[in-house]
């Protein structure tokens, strides 16, 4: 018990001064950039807690979801297809290169013109920006299998989606976990950037709106916002990184050895 | 002896094959003609790098030889075929980690059977090899005995006419090495299944085998086909000791140390 | 983002005779070659420019929002002679190496100090993973709040945003080092800033490498991001100036320089990476 005390100590620490610090240092601040902390939580409490949550939230979320999930479902797919022909991926390599270090927010201009402002361009953007990160790690997660473990796939004869769903995919799995924990950051920085691009609704919009108005107290509340959204969302990448790959720890630190007795 | 002509299970005529390594062709395998017949258990022995592997691989259908024909059940073979599994060396890489024993073993049936079908074969092939009460547990939680155990079950489950092995013993300890070779002897003397085993060590070949293939030379042929004229009921102590086993297995050294002496002689010239 | 440059060959059987590829013995000696990887490569970029530009010239798609390839990249070769965006890709350049040096500045030791400190690494943990969580083009209201549309909104929004991945690489590279050697080291009499100097950044430096590359992409494609945003000079507010006068060829034409500008700074950076990775035996760098 006092052991996992002084942990929390030690973790919470820095935490809590930087706040504390904030919220003295701000509290008779007359600055227009930066209001007390205190009128800040109170306007946070007032727009998220829960007024503004299905509009803006709901919008941003929403979008987020969609892009996500269908550029994630994309990248998996395509990324088993050209990880299984190397060559069609050797021919393609240069143009996933330009892909790649082409910055996704320069396509909004575009994405925009071919798709207007509504949320199709918007989840489209966001589709983009998720794919390229997990789409690369899982073609070289799966160009990485084991030859051996190809040999066991061809001589029993697996299905097609057998060995896409119980082989390849979980052998690159702790590759392709990286590639999704960087898609969900790059997909939550485009979904702002796709909301300050001409937008009506979201997060970002709010944040840009309130600022235009020098409602600055709302600007910063919906930072706020923006950074526990940006934490809740790493949490959850991180958490199902651990389930998906509870196996692969296990076998690493080699904790679970049961029947190691002889054969 | 049966009147009809033996269906042979597995026919191998001229295999010729040459891999090229660094621009430099390396001819393996030289004419390699064989025949095992249904039900039979037939074990190549040679040298570590005289190609028993790539005999092998040409049988499972993982590779194409540059030459010559090969047939599974009277079937061309093309790319893996029907009816045909292996057992590999290395157990550590050929069982999935990320699947638990029962799900590796069911992992080939998944093509045709229903989950409960598929489980309760498991179970039979689990037991038929020794192992009971691991379904659920991960590969890489028990011996590297017990693994090889369980893609051993792994190929049984599949229900194959036709079963290879590719030095399946050399990764485990020589005690759990006993213990796998009598069980390979007991499910090839109960399923009737054909087998042929690669291995480097005499003393397995001739122990497992009806016939032992010597694979020798550069490029290999076969130096010599021996039946191996032991009693089915194979024991670790009594087959050993049997006059007719020492005279095979001395045999079999004989011819190996031959043509590697041979080798090393036309290699100084 | 993660870029790996590993080159698998698929396929390759592994057998006691260790062979690369079968051939015929008829062919033995003469490889049989696939089609070589760099005419594919021009093959497949040809087949895309081909497809792009027939999709334009159909109705398909409006002429406001898709021109040409032909035409995109002509006009890009145009602009690429006019000192205006010369002068934009200056100021990218600019943004971009001031943004990766201070990261530099920052990152390294820091990372130095939270990964030989288990106090430090512990006390800062929480903070540096809820800061760096925060989505960069967030702040652009912010920054565009103080400094206006100037370097400095484009620097207080990039730079923390390239800080996190070098300080993670080095803590991650420093809490790898052999501790045999730290022992080693201090048997010999090093001092507490020899060790650090000697031992363990040389130790880290692969993974620093890795983490310099991530962030100078990370950079880039922040930096023209935020010119395109907030009209910050440079090759992004090129962009965001050429769409809202609806001349969508310009549009192209500087999205490819973007993605131009993105792709050299990749190429250049996996190479460097590559070569402190393979000028250092004992580590891998961590992707």
């Amino acid at each position: 018990m006092r052991r996992r005390a002084t942990s929390l100590a030690v973790e919470a620490w820095l935490p809590v001064v930087l706040v504390t610090t904030w919220w003295f240092a701000s509290a008779t601040s007359t600055s227009i950039y930066f209001p007390p902390l205190r009128t800040i939580l109170e306007r946070f409490q007032d727009l998220w807690l829960f007024e503004r949550v299905p509009t803006d939230v709901a919008f941003s979320l929403t979008n987020l979801g969609l892009g996500l999930g269908s550029g994630l479902v994309a990248a998996l797919a395509a990324g088993v297809m050209f990880g299984l022909m190397p060559r069609v991926h050797t021919a393609m390599a240069p143009l996933f290169e330009f892909m790649r270090a082409t910055p996704i927010v320069a396509l909004l201009p575009l994405i925009v013109a071919m798709l207007g402002l509504g949320v199709t361009s918007k989840v489209v953007i966001i589709a983009l920006g998720a794919f390229w990160p997990t789409f690369l790690n899982t073609v070289d997660g799966i160009r990485a299998v084991d030859p051996l473990v190809r040999d066991v796939a061809r001589t029993y004869r697996l299905t097609p989606v057998t060995l896409a769903t119980r082989v390849m995919l979980p052998n690159a799995a702790p590759q392709i976990m990286v590639g999704v924990r960087t898609s969900v950051s790059v997909a939550v920085v485009i979904m702002v950037g796709s909301e300050l691009f001409g937008s009506s609704e979201g997060i970002g919009y709010f944040i840009l709106q309130s600022q235009r108005s020098y409602a600055i107290a709302d600007m910063w509340a919906g930072l706020i916002l923006l950074g526990l959204l940006g934490y809740a969302l790493n949490l959850l990448s991180a958490g199902v990184e651990r389930l998906v790959l509870s196996w692969h720890e296990g076998r690493r630190t080699g904790s679970t050895t049961v029947a190691a007795t002889g054969a | 002896m049966n009147q009809s002509p033996p269906v042979s299970a597995v026919r191998i005529a001229g295999l010729q094959q040459t891999f090229v390594v660094d621009g430099a062709s390396r001819h393996v395998l030289d004419g390699v003609d064989l025949e095992i017949r249904t039900g039979e258990t037939v074990c190549v022995v040679g040298h570590s790098g005289t190609g028993k592997s790539t005999l092998l691989r040409c049988v499972a259908g993982l590779q194409r030889p540059s030459g010559g024909e090969v047939a599974v059940a009277g079937q061309a073979v093309a790319g893996p075929p029907e009816g045909l599994a292996v057992v590999f060396q290395d157990y550590g890489r050929s069982l999935m980690p990320w699947l638990r024993i029962r799900e590796n073993v069911t992992l080939p049936l998944r093509r045709s059977l229903s989950r409960r079908d598929r489980n309760a074969r498991a179970t039979e092939a689990l037991a038929a090899v020794g192992l009971d009460g691991v379904e659920r547990l991960y590969p890489w939680q028990v011996s590297g005995g017990m693994q090889q155990r369980v893609a051993i079950a792994r190929a049984l489950a599949y229900r194959p006419q036709v079963l290879l092995m590719d030095e399946p013993f050399a990764s485990v300890d020589a005690q759990t090495r006993s213990d796998l070779e009598d069980l390979v002897v007991r499910i090839a003397a109960e399923s009737g299944l054909t087998l042929m085993v690669v291995t480097h060590d005499i003393d397995e070949a001739v122990y497992l085998g009806d016939r032992v293939v010597v694979l020798a030379g550069r490029p290999a042929r076969i130096a010599a086909d021996l039946e191996v004229d032991l009693p089915t009921g194979r024991d670790q102590l009594t087959t050993k000791a049997d006059p007719e086993f020492l005279r095979l297995r001395g045999e079999v050294m004989s011819l190996i140390r031959r043509e590697t002496a041979s080798i090393a002689e036309r290699m100084s010239a | 983002m993660t870029v790996s440059e590993r080159v698998v060959e698929g396929q390759d059987a592994v057998s006691d005779a260790a062979p690369s590829a079968p051939v015929p013995p008829s062919a033995a000696g003469r490889p049989r070659r696939a089609v070589p990887a760099l005419a594919s490569q021009v093959l497949a970029v040809a087949a895309v420019l081909a497809v792009w530009s027939w999709l334009a010239g159909t109705d398909q798609v409006s002429d406001s929002a898709l021109a040409g390839s032909v035409e995109s990249f002509a006009r890009l070769a145009e602009v690429l002679g006019t000192t205006e965006s010369w002068a934009a890709i200056g100021h990218t350049l600019t943004a971009w190496s001031i943004s990766l040096v201070v990261a530099l500045a920052v990152a390294v030791p820091l990372g130095l100090l939270l990964g030989r400190s288990k106090l430090a690494y512990r006390s800062s943990r929480f903070t540096v993973d809820f800061l760096r969580t925060i989505p960069a083009l967030g702040l652009i209201p912010l920054a565009a709040l103080v400094y206006g549309a100037s370097l400095e909104a484009l620097l207080v929004i990039v730079i923390p945003a390239c800080i996190w991945p070098l300080l993670l690489q080095t803590v991650y590279g420093v809490r790898d080092t052999d501790p045999v050697a730290v022992e080693t080291a201090r048997s010999y009499g090093l001092g507490r800033w020899s060790i650090l100097g000697r031992v363990v950044l040389p130790s880290a430096l692969p993974y620093i490498a890795t983490g310099v590359r991530l962030s100078a992409i990370i950079a880039m494609l922040l930096a023209i991001s935020v010119e395109l945003l907030v009209l910050v000079p440079g090759v992004g507010s090129l962009i965001a100036v050429a769409q809202r006068n609806g001349e969508t060829v310009d549009v192209y034409a500087y999205t490819l320089l973007a993605g131009f500008l993105g792709l050299a700074v990749v190429v250049l950076f996996s190479r460097l990476e590559r070569r402190v990775v393979a000028w250092h035996p004992s580590v891998r760098g961590h992707r």
